[in-house]
């Protein structure tokens, strides 16, 4: 941590899902520091309103990230146009909740496709970019659901699971080469995606902004693992020291293993759960 | 806890035709258990069930089609009765470094690794969840736990295993439905051809894993390490700082283990199977 922080000022960024929550907030903290902040998302008219809104020289561009010809397309596009990207910001996401056995297979398949398959791609394809250049930053944004338990969102969680796999093997396999990657593991962030859950003693939600600041610092001062809030670093770690049984009852008593399950009902979700139901149209053989 | 016995009940193993799939049906067959063998090769696993004597069965099935999936689920049901314990133990792990894997070789993983698992929990439970009785075992690997260079994708699909075990184990309480989870190190199978043995990943036999299966399935319990002692590294290893853990994998030659394996010709035939395992990703 001693050494010196990274200038992000004239950074090229690409930011996946930016037009709203985690994305949003990090766009903005960015083109604060100085980065070519461009943000990709699905609903085209926002996300130029967004661009618009987050300053004078932010990029907004249409992207589905599970259309992998367009997600790659969408890249070259913005190197030839504006130039290398120094940082990709994987952040799309989506968090259905249901009990496990309810969710449907089209909706397990639009979590596989969002949360794990389009970071992969969008991993594989900055490595491609960046390791001839030998520098740049992948930033995967998984969630604490990807090394904590999360009843209510298992396939999310699976997901999650997986991207911090995903991450930690590239950043082994990135050694050496000038090209870093972190994997940034929010807790419950109060954005959409966390409406309707209640506030238990464990989770409280953090805003967006708490989660910019990290991957700002993480990228100024690189590391893989980055926790938003902080805090859950030390939790995560001597948590794992404690026998299965006392994690289960600390999961009990703060409610969390409830946490997700409990909203599955609640009306509030419903617009946020049908915006994500229509939110992949590559990956839908319905909507090819 | 009582001992569960095991006399009788009906056990679905998926891949079990080969590796550890094959070494835990002839060891829940040796404890008394009737088991189906379901196999992408529907001749190797007929011969599989006939090896392993007693009423097994051995199926096509391909775990990648999941309407397939579920009828086979069905014919079992049919033939040997109500299901007990589901296996989700078919796999693959091609080698090479992210940026060099093929979509198709990603995708292949998914589907096979995670999606199938997925899929087959879930059958699962709708199917035990109503008889309040019943027991999922998931195969991971201990590459679920730490990162791998040179099976990145392998090692993100078995993550994702990990964390949707962990995630359903809550969801089941007091359902009477069990899930655990199993991590095996190198198993000494066609999957791993062509890995060398390092200081910290002598591998073990596939026979371990199935004698380790087996008792989680007699005293139902989450997490199965394999072996038992990697739990307990595993959580040593969490709390170091970064940099010591780092210092360990490297000492021990993990870091680079999968890695300088992938162009190792004694795995060219492993990697061609793999290659052609599985309709096109279901």
């Amino acid at each position: 941590m001693a050494k010196q922080a990274r200038s992000l000022r004239g950074k090229i960024v690409v930011i996946t899902g930016g037009a709203r929550g985690i994305g949003r907030a990090t766009a903005t903290a960015l083109a604060v520091e100085g980065a070519h902040v461009v943000i990709g998302d699905l609903d085209a008219e926002l996300t130029a309103r967004a661009a618009k809104e987050i300053g004078p020289d932010v990029v907004g561009v249409r992207l589905d990230v599970t259309d992998h010809a367009g997600f790659t397309a969408a890249l070259d596009e913005i190197e030839r146009d504006i130039g290398p990207i120094d940082i990709l910001i994987n952040n799309a996401g989506i968090m259905p909740v249901s009990m496990f056995e309810d969710e449907t297979p089209e909706s397990t398949a639009r979590q596989v496709a969002v949360n794990f398959l389009a970071p992969l791609h969008g991993t594989r394809d900055a490595i491609g970019r960046m390791k001839p250049r030998r520098r740049g930053h992948i930033v995967n944004v998984a969630s604490m659901a990807g090394v904590i338990p999360t009843p209510g969102a298992s396939t999310y969680s699976a997901t999650k699971h997986a991207v911090v796999g995903l991450t930690e093997s590239v950043s082994w396999e990135l050694r050496g080469s000038g090209v870093d990657i972190s994997c940034v593991l929010p807790a419950l962030v109060n954005t959409e995606l966390a409406v309707g859950i209640q506030r238990t003693r464990a989770s409280r939600t953090i805003e967006p902004e708490v989660v910019a600041t990290e991957i700002v610092n993480a990228l100024k001062w690189p590391k893989l693992m980055v926790f938003a809030p902080k805090s859950m670093a030390a939790i995560t770690k001597w948590s794992g020291l404690l026998p299965r049984a006392v994690g289960d009852k600390m999961m009990t008593a703060t409610g969390s293993d409830h946490l997700l399950a409990d909203a599955i009902t609640t009306g509030e979700r419903a617009d946020y759960e049908a915006r994500v139901a229509a939110s992949t149209p590559a990956s839908d053989p319905a909507h090819p | 806890m009582a001992r569960r016995s095991l006399t009788g009940t009906v056990v679905v193993i998926t891949g079990g035709a080969r590796g550890i799939g094959l070494a835990t049906a002839h060891a829940l067959t040796a404890a008394g258990a009737r088991v189906a063998i379901g196999d992408l090769d529907g001749d190797l696993a007929q011969r599989a069930a006939k090896d392993v004597g007693g009423e097994a069965l051995g199926l096509h099935l391909d775990v990648t089609d999941h309407p397939g999936f579920t009828a086979f689920l069905d014919q079992v049901e049919r033939e040997l009765g109500p299901i007990d314990v589901l296996v989700n133990n078919a796999g693959i792990m091609p080698l090479a470094l992210l940026d060099e894997e093929s979509d198709e070789t990603t995708a292949k993983q998914i589907a096979i690794n995670l999606s199938a698992v997925i899929h087959g929990t879930r059958e699962a439970i709708r199917r035990m969840k109503p008889r309040h009785s019943g027991h999922i075992v998931n195969i991971a690997s201990v590459a679920g736990k730490v990162g791998t260079a040179g099976g990145a994708t392998y090692s993100a699909t078995k993550h994702g295993v990990v964390g949707l075990c962990e995630a359903v184990h809550f969801e089941l309480r007091g359902t009477g439905v069990e899930i655990s989870c199993v991590m095996p190190t190198i198993v000494r199978t066609e999957l791993a051809a062509g890995l060398k043995q390092t200081r910290l990943s002598s591998q073990i036999g596939p026979e371990q894993v199935a004698d380790a299966i087996v008792a989680a399935v007699r005293s139902p319990r989450l997490e199965v390490w394999v072996p038992r002692y990697l739990g307990t590294l595993s959580k040593v290893v969490r709390v170091l700082p970064r940099g010591a853990g780092e210092a360990i994998m490297r000492v021990g030659g993990s870091d680079r283990l999968l890695a300088s394996a992938a162009h190792a010709p004694e795995r060219a035939e492993y990697e061609r199977r793999a290659a052609a395992s599985a309709g096109d990703g279901g």
